[in-house]
Order: structure tokens, then C-alpha cells, then sequence
């Protein structure tokens, strides 16, 4: 069954009334529990992609289509709440908030969600201990190691049971132990709950543990 | 997403700035304090001339003979008698705009009692006095039209004379002796206080006028009296009534020998110019609310600037426009109302010191404070909202990116 399924997107940016083309018809289709590695050289507008799977972008023109729901007609409050909901993000620079501590972080999403108070602190805590953190709860983000801080945004990511997680580079900022232990985390999610992942990288090790690879060059879909 | 979620949220960003939002909540108490104070003094002031114009009575118009000239040498305003009893007439009957008469014939009088005495006003006038001054007995009564017209040695006294005469005794009743001449007590009056020329407006007796001619200060002409004081149907014919008097008692005396005043004009003009200068400061004061709204406005979108990543981060994570909005919009109120409670008790311990260290009267009014607080509320909204419209209005991905 097709989570993701992309039509002819393309996505092109104005400078100085000039169009830029970056993406210039990508059609794709992600299955359920599928781990695809999305790779490319710098430029190649694979994060453009991932921002437009990721509903954090509108493609130009072209369809989108996640879980049954056609995306690219919805106002900002419907894709919000698809963003909420559907997808958790896991990026290269982690992107904790850093005056909130590591439990306030993980509970953020479930705060947008509407979950009662208790039942976020204790589902946060769960999250924690899942990524191995319930230690550091109450650590800040600038107390934690980029490990640690990537793991507790796994949890944050993981907050409201998306059926995808979207990952731009995660070990991009961490060193290659760290990375493949993130990795492992990464991939147990997918064999414990079936989570889809999608993982933007450029790093051929990641790519390697998973499945499927799909390449973007130029714009276009080289797979 | 709850408001007590919004709330919390609002309270870490306080505390991850503390001083900051310290500075910008005191633009706000500065602001909302001043307003305070300034309505304060300001009302206390006009309050208190209002007060000095109601204890000398309303629409009041006095009339007083003419100056003489003796040898070349004018003797001023008053000198020259030349009104009687029979112009105080003539101005009850002939003037439509004139409510009231009182003639007054007056003079100081010695005043025995036992073994007390005591110089003070005489003043010889008609029922209608205590009326037109809205001046009541507290014990006893005031003299009626029949006492006036066959001329009954009664007086009424004030406070004042009452408390240099009488020791621990009801005056009314007793016979006092003024000028040697017996006079029965048939009533104390109300205390009044100072008049706003800072005379003892107590230190007074008041008998009918009839009696003051005729056993007191005597006539050198028929119905002779020093002046006569007329009160107007309403503050709005205070002009007509001035007028229709000036013309009823020249047509008596062929001669301009009198002069017609305005008695309570001074003291409203300065109630208008204390209003003026309330609004003013109260203008000043509004300008400083407005000032720190704007400091509001500011630290707002410095924080909105500076929280970009935060806001990128929180629409990633699924924040709709509303919550983000109504996260910024509540930081800004909350740090106004914070600093309109905080106002508020500043204001009024600094308006209660002013009274204390110049002796000014003021006034606190719950009205006033609820006004100054809902407006520090509104100044929170105005100036939270376009900072908090901003932040909403950012699209996620350039937020992200932003470092």
C-alpha cells in the first residue's frame, strides 16, 4: 500500500524574477514500513524533496499524495496538522529547543496534539527511556552530547506514532560510532513498529542500511 | 493546546530572559502609575474646589452699593448706602432668571452669654439665606418669613460662636446678649469650614434682617441694607439673572450707584483650569502607557527575530498558526497586565504620599484603576499583536534554515 505517493512534483524558486528550477518532475512511490536512503550530491535539490514529503514546503505544481490524502490543496493549519500527526523529523543539527529541557522537547509535539498534561509527561518519559536517555530528563540540550541530543530528538520525532520518519542527514553531525549507533536506533524502529523511513543522505555507509536507495541528480530521480 | 500550556510556555520564556522581561514590564508600570496618580490629584483637586463652591452655594450673584467720594477722595466699592430692602423686592418680583433673595444687613457685634464673650459677624437676612447657601440647622431651627416680618429678637449661630460661648450647654433655648440687646437661640448650624478665601465661614450669627435694623446696626435711610446676595434658577441663566438685576434696581435709582457680581465665577473658573491641567498631566501619563507599549512592541520582535529557529522547530513539530500567534500575543499581555498590576500598586501608594507630603486632596476611584488596568491589557494586545502576526506568518522551511 502506497504511503507516499509523488505525481510530476516540481518546485522551482524566484530570484530577481529569474525561475529556478529545482526539482523538475519527480514521480516515486514510498510503500508502507519501507527504508528508503535518499541520496544525491549537494545541490541535486534532495533537500527540497525531503522539505515537500515532509509538508514543511508546497511543490509548484504536480500531486502529493500521503497516507490517502491528497497534500497540495490543504491550508496551513490542515498541514500542520498532517506535520503533527503523520511525520516526525529527524535532523542533522537536531533542532531541540534549547531552553525547554530534553522531557519539555519530547513532549512538544503531544502539547500541538492536545494531549492532557499527565499523559504526555508519561508517554515523554516512556520515549526517554526507550532512546536510553530516562537518565537525562531534565538535562538541557546544551548539556547533552550530539549523540544524546539527536537520540532525544528521535524521541520527539517518535512523539505522536507517525507512520514516517523523515531523517536529513542525522549522522551528519556526529562521528561514525555515534552515527551507527543512531543508525541501529533508527532501524529498530522500523523493525519494532513498522515505522517508514525516508533518509536523506550523502554519506554511502548510511545508505547502505537501507533497502532501497533512490538517487536525485539535477532534479531528476536516477534510480 | 490548552491555555494553561500557552501559559507555561510564556512563563519559560520569562524566564530564560528574566531582565529583559523585567526592563520592558517596567515601561508599562511607569506608564500605568502615572495614569493613576495623574487621575488621582486631578480629581482630588477638582473635587475639592467643587466642595469650596457648594459650601458658599450655587449660582450665587451678590449686589453691593456703590463708593462714595468724599472731598475728592473715593472711598471704594460698598462705602456708599444706597440698597434697601425695597431693590431686594423689586428683584424677587421683577427678574424671571432670579430663584432667590437674600438682603443682608451686617456688621460685627459683641456677643455675651453668662460670663463668655465674643466679637463676631452679624448677619441680618431672610429665611431664604439659608436656602441659597444650602446651609441647615443641626439642633433647633433656622428662623421662618414670620420671624423676619415682625422682627423677633432670635438668632442662629454658628459653630464657631457656639464653641467660644457655650461650655458643655445646649445653646438652644438661651438668651444671649448682643450689642446689650437679648436674643433667644433658637438654632446651631451646620459646621461649613473655611470658605476658599480661607475665612471661618462658622464664626458667624444670623438674624432676620428686620431685627438687624431695627435693634443692631439701625438704618440711615428706610430699609437699609449692606448688600443683597441673588441665586439664579440654573448656572446656564447666571448672565440673564446678572443682567435683570442690573436693569431692575437702575430703574430704581436712576444711577449706576451699585455694582452686580458673579460670586462662584472665580471659583469655576479655576475648576476649569485645574481640569485642563489634570487632563494634561493625564496626557503626559498616557504618552508614557504608550511609550512602554511600544518597549513592548520592541523586545516582542527582537525575541520574534531572535526565536526564529524555535518557531521553525515548533511548526515542524506541528504548531498551527493560532498557536503560535496566541504564544506570542500572551507573552505580550502577560508582560503588560503583569506590569499594569504592578502599576497599579505603585500608583496608588504614590498618589497616597503625595497626599501625605504636599497635603493635596486626591481621589482613587475603583472605576479609574479597573480603566488603567484593562487599558495596560489593551496595550499588551495592540502592540503583541503585529510581532506575534509576524512570527505566525513565517514559512517553516526558511524558519529552519535560519541560524
Amino acid at each position: 500500500m502506497a504511503l507516499i505517493e509523488l505525481r510530476d512534483v516540481k518546485k522551482s524558486y524566484k530570484l530577481d524574477s529569474i525561475e529556478i528550477p529545482v526539482l523538475k518532475g519527480i514521480s516515486m512511490i514510498v510503500e508502507k514500513g519501507e527504508v528508503v536512503a535518499l541520496v544525491g550530491p549537494s545541490g541535486s535539490g534532495k533537500s527540497t524533496l525531503m522539505n515537500i514529503i515532509g509538508c514543511l514546503d508546497v511543490p509548484t505544481s504536480g500531486e502529493y499524495i500521503l497516507d490517502n490524502i491528497p497534500v497540495q490543496n490543504m491550508n496551513r493549519d490542515q498541514i500542520a496538522h498532517i506535520r503533527n500527526k503523520k511525520i516526525g523529523f529527524v535532523f542533522q543539527n537536531f533542532n531541540l529547543i534549547a531552553r525547554l529541557t530534553a522531557l519539555e522537547n519530547v513532549e512538544l509535539p503531544m502539547i500541538y496534539a492536545g494531549v492532557g498534561r499527565k499523559e504526555r509527561k508519561e508517554r515523554a518519559m516512556e520515549l526517554l527511556n526507550m532512546v536510553g536517555l530516562s537518565d537525562r530528563s531534565g538535562h538541557y540540550p546544551t548539556q547533552l552530547s550530539g549523540g544524546q541530543q539527536q537520540r532525544v530528538a528521535i524521541a520527539r520525532a517518535l512523539a505522536n506514532n507517525p507512520p514516517i520518519i523523515l531523517a536529513d542527514e542525522p549522522t551528519g553531525s556526529l562521528d561514525t560510532a555515534t552515527g551507527k549507533s543512531i543508525m541501529e536506533l533508527l532501524l529498530s524502529l522500523n523493525d519494532k513498529f513498522g515505522t517508514t523511513l525516508i533518509i536523506v543522505t550523502h554519506d554511502p555507509t548510511v545508505a547502505s542500511y537501507c533497502r532501497r536507495t533512490v538517487r536525485i541528480k539535477d532534479g531528476l530521480l536516477v534510480e | 493546546m490548552s491555555f494553561y500550556d500557552l501559559l507555561w510556555m510564556a512563563m519559560r520564556a520569562f524566564k530564560a530572559n528574566r531582565i529583559r522581561s523585567f526592563l520592558t514590564t517596567l515601561g508599562i508600570v511607569i506608564g500605568v502609575s502615572a495614569v493613576i496618580a495623574m487621575l488621582s490629584v486631578g480629581k482630588g483637586a477638582s473635587e475639592k474646589i467643587q466642595e469650596q463652591i457648594a459650601s458658599i452655594g450655587s449660582n450665587l450673584i451678590i449686589v453691593l452699593p456703590g463708593s462714595t467720594t468724599a472731598g475728592g477722595v473715593r472711598m471704594g466699592l460698598g462705602t456708599q448706602p444706597t440698597l434697601s430692602i425695597g431693590d431686594a423686592q423689586a428683584v424677587a418680583r421683577e427678574c424671571p432668571s432670579v430663584l432667590r433673595v437674600a438682603p443682608i444687613r451686617a456688621g460685627v457685634a459683641q456677643v455675651v452669654y453668662a460670663n463668655m464673650n465674643w466679637a463676631t459677624g452679624v448677619v441680618g437676612t431672610t429665611e431664604d439665606y439659608f436656602e441659597m447657601r444650602d446651609w441647615k440647622a443641626v439642633s433647633g431651627r433656622v428662623f421662618s418669613d414670620e420671624d423676619v416680618r415682625s422682627a423677633s429678637k432670635v438668632a442662629v449661630l454658628g459653630q464657631t460662636v457656639v464653641d467660644n460661648l457655650f461650655v458643655g450647654e445646649d445653646p438652644v433655648g438661651k438668651v444671649i446678649r448682643i450689642k446689650g440687646m437679648p436674643f433667644t437661640v433658637i438654632g446651631v448650624l451646620e459646621r461649613k469650614g473655611q470658605s476658599p478665601t480661607g475665612q471661618d465661614q462658622d464664626d458667624t450669627i444670623i438674624v432676620p434682617v428686620s431685627s438687624a435694623q431695627r435693634f443692631l446696626f439701625g438704618t440711615t435711610f428706610p430699609g437699609q441694607i449692606d448688600r443683597m446676595m441673588v441665586q439664579a434658577i440654573g448656572p446656564q441663566y447666571m448672565e440673564d439673572a446678572q443682567e435683570e438685576v442690573k436693569q431692575a434696581i437702575l430703574q430704581r435709582h436712576k444711577q449706576e450707584d451699585f455694582t452686580v457680581r458673579n460670586l462662584t465665577q472665580f471659583l469655576q473658573v479655576q475648576e476649569q483650569s485645574a481640569r485642563v491641567m489634570s487632563l494634561l498631566l493625564l496626557s503626559v501619563a498616557s504618552v508614557s502607557l504608550i511609550v512602554g507599549g511600544i518597549g513592548i512592541m520592541n523586545i516582542m520582535l527582537v525575541s520574534v527575530a531572535e526565536r526564529t529557529k524555535e518557531i521553525g522547530i515548533r511548526m515542524a513539530v506541528g504548531a498551527r498558526v493560532w498557536d503560535i500567534r496566541m504564544q506570542f500575543l500572551l507573552e505580550a499581555v502577560i508582560l503588560s497586565t503583569l506590569g499594569g498590576f504592578v502599576g497599579i500598586i505603585l500608583g496608588v501608594v504614590s498618589s497616597y504620599l503625595m497626599s501625605k507630603a504636599f497635603s493635596w486632596n486626591i481621589l482613587l476611584s475603583i472605576p479609574d484603576i479597573l480603566i488603567a488596568f484593562s487599558f495596560s491589557f489593551f496595550v499588551g494586545i495592540l502592540f503583541g499583536f503585529y510581532p506575534a502576526y509576524k512570527a505566525s506568518n513565517l514559512n517553516p522551511v526558511d524558519a529552519l534554515r535560519y541560524e
